[in-house]
C-alpha cells in the first residue's frame, strides 16, 4: 500500500478515520466524519483489556483521566485521556449517541518507540484529512520499519474489523495513520483472531492533579479547553490552533496590564510573531508549539509577559476539587528523573514528543485562590527595603545624568581663533580636513545641585468614565538619614498579591526629595491645590521642597508651563530628561514596588520576592 | 592587500572576515532560535537582531559565530567597549602616506557592504551614543551612514546581524529605540550534565576523563549553587591542572592520583578565587554518592 494513493478511505460497511493521537486537527476531523458518515459501530484502536477503565474515564470528561497498570517486568505505563484524542472524540460521541464501541487493538508488551516524523497536523486544517493521509502515504516514512508487533496488531484490527464489517453495520473505525497501510493490507486476506492476552488485572483509573496537567497534556492545555468548550457549543470544528494562540497572547497581555501596567506593543507582537513563525519554520512545523511560543514570548517582551503566557497556556480549567477516583500527580521531570522508569503508552505514537523545560521562572502560589488577597488588611503598611535602596540609587543615578546630559547640551565647537578653549576637537577638525581650519570644543559645565528628582511613568489621565488606573496616592517619609522622603501614584494595594502580606504595586509616577523627614502629606497639601493632574502635584511638590538649585523632571511629555512658572518664582530651574532616553528594562524595574502589610512581613518577604 | 570598495566616490578599505575557532557544542534548539531569527520569508520580510543574553562564559559569542557559519557567510566579529566611538563602528578616517586621509570599514559595515554576518560582542559596554549611529542599519530603513566619509550604505540582503549582552551590572544602560531595535531576546543559560561534558571534552581532547569529571562535578555543583563559573572557566582550570601536571609528574615521579586533588585546588584558586578552590576542595573530599 505505501506509495500508493488511495481512492477512498473506505472498505465495504467500514469507514477508515486514521488519526495522529492526541492532536487538535484529528478530534475535529473525527467528529466531521462521525455526522458525516452516521456510524453504526465505533472502533478504536485501544485493546479491549483496558475497554472498562477508558470508557469510565471518558464519560467523566471534561475531568482528566489517566489508565494505569504495571507490566511484567515493573514497568509503568500511563495513558492520558485528553479531550484533543481521536479516538476520545470518538467514544464520547459513540457514547453520547448511544452508539455501540468495539476495542480492536491487541495488547502489547513492550512496543518500541515509533520515531517516524509526521508533517504538522496544521496540514490537516489546511489541505484537507485526505490529502494529508495521502501525502504520508506516498513518503518514505510511512514505509518505514515494521516490526513483528506492528504486523500482530494490524492483524488483530483487521479480524475485529471484518468480523464487525460482516454483520453490515456501518464501523467507523479511528486508528492511528501509522497502521493504515498495514490494517488495509491485512483486511484484504482472510484473517483468523491472533493469539493474545484477552485480560489484564491490576489497570487503574485516576484523576490528574491539576498540576500535572499544565505539564503533561499533548496538546496545550489552553487549547484542549478551547476545544472543549467549543464542543459543548458546537462550534468545535471550526476551532483553528493559530487563533487560540493569538488568543492565549492576547489574553497574557491584557493580565500584563492587569500586573504590571505595562500593555504589549504593535512592535513587540510583531517580533513575537515572526520569530515564533520562523521558529517553527526552522523546526519543520507550521505552527510553533507551546514551549516555542514561550521562547517567543520571552524573547519579544520579557520573562514576566512569558510567565503570563505560560500560566494562561498551561491552566486546564476542569479540574475538581474533591474527585471521584484517586489523584495521580505525574510531571514532566518525573518521566526523566525519577529512579522508576516511566514511559507513556506505547500506542500513544507523538510526533517527536519531547520534554523541554519551561523557559519561565517558578513563582509561589496560593493554597486557594484569593487567599493572600482576602488576608491582607493594610493597616500598617511597610515598603521593602531593598528596593528603597535600588529606588535611592536610580533617584542618585538620575541627578548625575541631568547634569552630564545639560552639560553636554552646553558644549560648542567652533574654529579655533585665539584660545584653545577646552582643546581641540579631532572630530570635527577630520571632518572638516579639506578647508584647513582646526576646530576647537569649550565645555561650560551647569552650575548648581539637583534636590529633587521626578519621574512620570504614565500620567494617568482619567478615561471616560473618570476611572484610574493608579489612584493610591501616598507620601513616605525616609526611614533614615540617607534615605529621600518620596511622594507616589500607583495602583492600590493588596489588588495584585505576590505572598502573604505582600502586594505587588506600579508606580504611576513618583518624587524624590532630599535630605528627609520635611515632607507634609503633598496630595492632601492645598499649596499644591493649583495643581491639575497628579504629575503636575509631583513636581510642584519637587520644586518647593527642593533645597537646591534644580529638579531634575523625567516624563515623555515636557513638564507644563505652569509648572515651569512656579519654578522660576521659586528660582529654581526643571532640568526635562524624555523618558525614552532610559532603559525600558531599569525602568520597568523602578516601576514595580512591593507593599508589605506590616514591618513583621518584612522578615519572609525575600522569599516571595 | 586589504579589499577595497568605491562608494559614491569614496574608496572605502573593507576589514577581513574572522576565521576563528570557535565550536558551538549541545543545546542545538538555542542554534535554532538564533536562525529563526535571521530567516526571511520573501523581500518584504526582514531579518531580526537577535540579543544573546546570558552569563559570562555560557559561549554567547560562540553561539553566534557558530549560527554564522551555518549560513555558510563570511562572519565579522567586533569587541565592543566604554571607549568606542560611533565612527569605530561605522567608518573610521586614519591618516596615510603624504598626509591623505584613508576610510577604513568596521567589521560591520564590511559586514553590511559583503553580506555577511555582524556579531557585536559585549554590546552593553558601548554607549547610547555609539548604538544610535546603527540605529538605522537595524530597522526597516536597512543602511549605515557615514558622517565623516559622507556617504550612506545600502545593506546586503544577505546582512545579519547580532549582538552578546553580559547580565552584569557593569553595563551602559541602553534605551528604548535601541532596546526595540535588538529583538528577540535568547537567553542562554549554563548547559546540562552531559552537553557540559561534552563542551569539556571538545575544548580538551588531550585531557583524561579523570580530570574532566572532576571538573564537571565542580562546575554543576557551581550552576546549582548559582555561583558564576562557567564552563570557560572550567577549561581554564583543566588546562592549567594538567600542565601543572605533567610538569610535576616527570620531576618529583609522583603518582598522578596523589597529585591530581592538589592540582586541580591550586588551579582554581589561581583561575578563579579562594571560593573556588573551597568547593573544588569539598568536591573531591566528598564520598562518591553525595556528589
Amino acid at each position: 500500500m505505501p506509495n500508493q494513493r488511495i481512492s477512498s478511505l473506505d472498505w465495504g460497511s467500514i469507514r477508515f478515520v486514521p488519526i495522529l493521537h492526541n492532536l487538535l486537527e484529528f478530534a475535529q476531523e473525527v467528529r466531521r466524519q462521525f455526522r458525516e458518515f452516521r456510524p453504526e459501530v465505533v472502533a478504536v484502536e485501544y485493546p479491549e483489556t483496558l475497554m472498562e477503565p477508558i470508557l469510565r474515564g471518558v464519560a467523566r470528561m471534561p475531568l482528566l483521566s489517566v489508565v494505569s497498570y504495571e507490566e511484567e517486568d515493573g514497568v509503568l505505563t500511563y495513558l492520558v485521556l485528553e479531550p484533543t484524542d481521536g479516538q476520545v472524540e470518538a467514544l464520547r460521541l459513540a457514547l453520547a449517541e448511544g452508539v455501540p464501541v468495539h476495542f480492536v487493538d491487541r495488547d502489547t508488551a513492550d512496543y518500541p518507540y515509533d520515531f517516524r516524523v509526521f508533517p504538522d497536523s496544521y496540514a490537516v486544517r489546511r489541505i484537507g484529512h485526505q490529502a494529508y493521509c495521502d501525502a504520508w502515504l506516498r513518503s518514505d516514512a510511512a514505509a518505514g520499519a515494521v516490526v513483528q508487533e506492528d504486523l500482530l496488531r494490524e492483524k488483530t484490527m483487521a479480524y475485529h474489523l471484518q468480523r464487525l464489517s460482516a454483520e453490515g453495520r456501518r464501523v467507523l473505525f479511528v486508528g492511528g495513520l501509522a497502521h493504515l497501510a498495514g490494517v488495509r493490507r491485512e483486511i484484504e486476506a482472510p484473517q483468523a483472531r491472533v493469539i493474545g492476552r484477552t485480560h489484564r488485572d491490576g489497570v487503574m483509573l485516576a484523576h490528574l492533579h491539576r498540576d500535572s496537567s499544565r505539564e503533561i497534556l499533548s496538546e496545550t492545555p489552553f487549547l484542549a479547553a478551547q476545544y472543549e468548550a467549543a464542543r459543548s457549543g458546537g462550534e468545535a470544528e471550526g476551532l483553528d490552533r493559530l487563533e487560540v494562540q493569538a488568543r492565549m497572547v492576547r489574553l497574557a497581555g491584557e493580565r500584563q496590564w492587569q500586573h504590571a501596567r505595562e500593555r504589549l506593543s504593535v512592535q513587540q507582537l510583531r517580533v513575537l510573531n515572526r520569530f515564533a513563525r520562523n521558529y517553527a519554520l526552522l523546526s519543520a512545523r507550521l505552527v510553533p508549539n507551546f514551549y516555542q511560543l514561550l521562547v517567543a514570548a520571552r524573547g519579544a517582551v520579557d520573562d514576566n509577559f512569558a510567565y503570563e503566557v505560560w500560566e494562561i497556556g498551561s491552566d486546564y480549567p476542569w479540574q475538581s476539587e474533591q474527585p471521584d477516583l484517586p489523584v495521580l500527580r505525574l510531571s514532566g521531570e518525573d518521566l526523566f528523573l525519577d529512579q522508576k522508569r516511566i514511559r507513556f503508552h506505547r500506542r500513544l505514537k507523538q510526533m517527536r514528543r519531547r520534554l523541554v523545560p519551561v523557559p519561565v521562572r517558578r513563582r509561589a502560589r496560593e493554597a486557594a485562590p484569593g487567599e493572600w488577597r482576602r488576608s491582607f488588611r493594610g493597616e500598617a503598611i511597610c515598603s521593602y527595603p531593598p528596593e528603597d535602596l535600588v529606588i535611592e540609587g536610580y533617584g542618585q543615578y538620575l541627578k548625575k545624568k541631568a547634569l552630564e546630559v545639560k552639560t553636554e547640551e552646553n558644549v560648542r565647537i567652533e574654529p579655533f581663533t585665539g584660545s584653545m578653549q577646552d582643546g581641540l576637537d579631532v572630530r570635527e577638525t577630520v571632518r572638516r580636513w579639506a578647508t584647513g581650519r582646526v576646530y576647537v570644543r569649550e565645555e561650560r559645565p551647569l552650575r548648581g545641585r539637583v534636590g529633587s528628582v521626578v519621574v512620570i511613568f504614565d500620567p494617568d489621565e482619567p478615561g471616560g468614565e473618570g476611572k484610574e488606573a493608579y489612584p493610591w496616592c501616598v507620601t513616605w517619609l525616609g526611614e533614615h538619614d540617607q534615605e529621600s522622603d518620596m511622594a507616589f501614584y500607583s495602583t492600590p494595594a493588596g489588588e495584585v498579591m505576590k505572598g502573604p502580606g505582600i502586594s505587588l504595586c506600579q508606580h504611576g509616577g513618583f518624587m524624590l526629595t532630599y535630605p528627609p523627614m520635611r515632607v507634609f502629606d503633598i496630595w492632601k497639601d492645598p499649596f499644591f491645590g493649583q495643581a491639575r493632574n497628579k504629575p503636575e502635584r509631583l513636581l510642584m511638590a519637587a520644586i518647593d521642597y527642593s533645597l537646591e538649585q534644580h529638579v531634575v523632571y523625567v516624563a515623555a511629555e515636557p513638564p507644563s508651563g505652569r509648572c515651569r512658572s512656579v519654578a522660576a518664582r521659586l528660582g529654581k530651574t526643571i532640568l526635562y530628561l524624555p523618558i525614552g532616553i532610559f532603559s525600558a528594562e531599569t525602568l520597568r524595574k523602578m516601576r514595580s514596588f512591593h507593599v508589605l502589610d506590616g514591618h513583621p512581613v518584612r522578615r519572609y518577604a525575600h522569599r516571595y520576592v | 592587500m586589504a579589499e577595497t570598495v568605491t562608494l559614491d566616490g569614496v574608496e572605502i578599505h573593507l576589514a577581513a572576515p574572522d576565521d576563528v575557532p570557535l565550536r558551538w557544542v549541545g543545546q542545538p534548539e538555542l542554534v535554532t532560535q538564533v536562525l529563526a531569527a535571521w530567516l526571511v520569508l520573501g523581500e518584504e520580510d526582514l531579518p531580526l537582531n537577535p540579543r544573546l543574553i546570558g552569563k559570562p562564559g555560557v559561549g554567547k559569542t560562540t553561539l553566534a559565530y557558530h549560527a554564522g557559519r551555518i549560513l555558510q557567510r563570511p562572519v565579522y566579529l567586533f569587541q565592543a567597549t566604554m571607549d568606542t566611538r560611533p565612527e569605530d563602528l561605522v567608518i573610521t578616517p586614519v591618516i596615510a602616506e603624504q598626509g591623505r586621509i584613508r576610510y577604513m570599514a568596521s567589521p560591520v559595515v564590511s559586514a553590511v557592504i559583503k553580506g555577511g554576518v555582524a556579531i557585536i560582542d559585549e554590546g552593553n559596554r558601548m554607549s547610547e551614543k555609539s548604538w544610535a549611529s546603527l540605529a538605522p542599519l537595524l530597522d526597516a530603513r536597512r543602511y549605515v551612514e557615514s558622517i565623516v566619509a559622507g556617504v550612506k550604505i545600502k545593506a546586503h540582503p544577505d546582512f545579519r546581524f547580532c549582538t552578546t549582552m553580559n547580565e552584569d551590572a557593569s553595563t551602559f544602560e541602553l534605551p528604548e529605540y535601541i532596546h526595540s531595535r535588538l529583538q528577540p531576546q535568547i537567553y542562554i543559560d549554563f548547559p546540562d550534565r552531559d552537553e557540559e561534558r561534552r563542551i569539556l571534552k571538545s575544548n580538551l581532547p588531550f585531557s583524561d576523563d579523570e580530570v574532566i569529571e572532576y571538573v564537571l562535578t565542580f562546575l554543576q555543583a557551581a550552576h546549582e549553587g548559582d555561583e558564576r563559573y562557567s564552563v570557560r572557566d572550567g577549561i581554564n582550570i583543566a588546562r592549567y591542572a594538567l600542565k601543572r601536571l605533567a610538569a610535576d609528574g616527570k620531576q618529583l615521579g609522583t603518582e598522578r592520583s596523589e597529585l591530581l586533588p592538589a592540582v586541580l585546588g591550586e588551579a582554581a584558586a589561581m583561575i578563579l578565587d579562594v571560593n573556588a578552590a573551597r568547593l573544588f576542595s569539598e568536591l573531591l573530599h566528598a564520598e562518591p554518592e553525595d556528589l
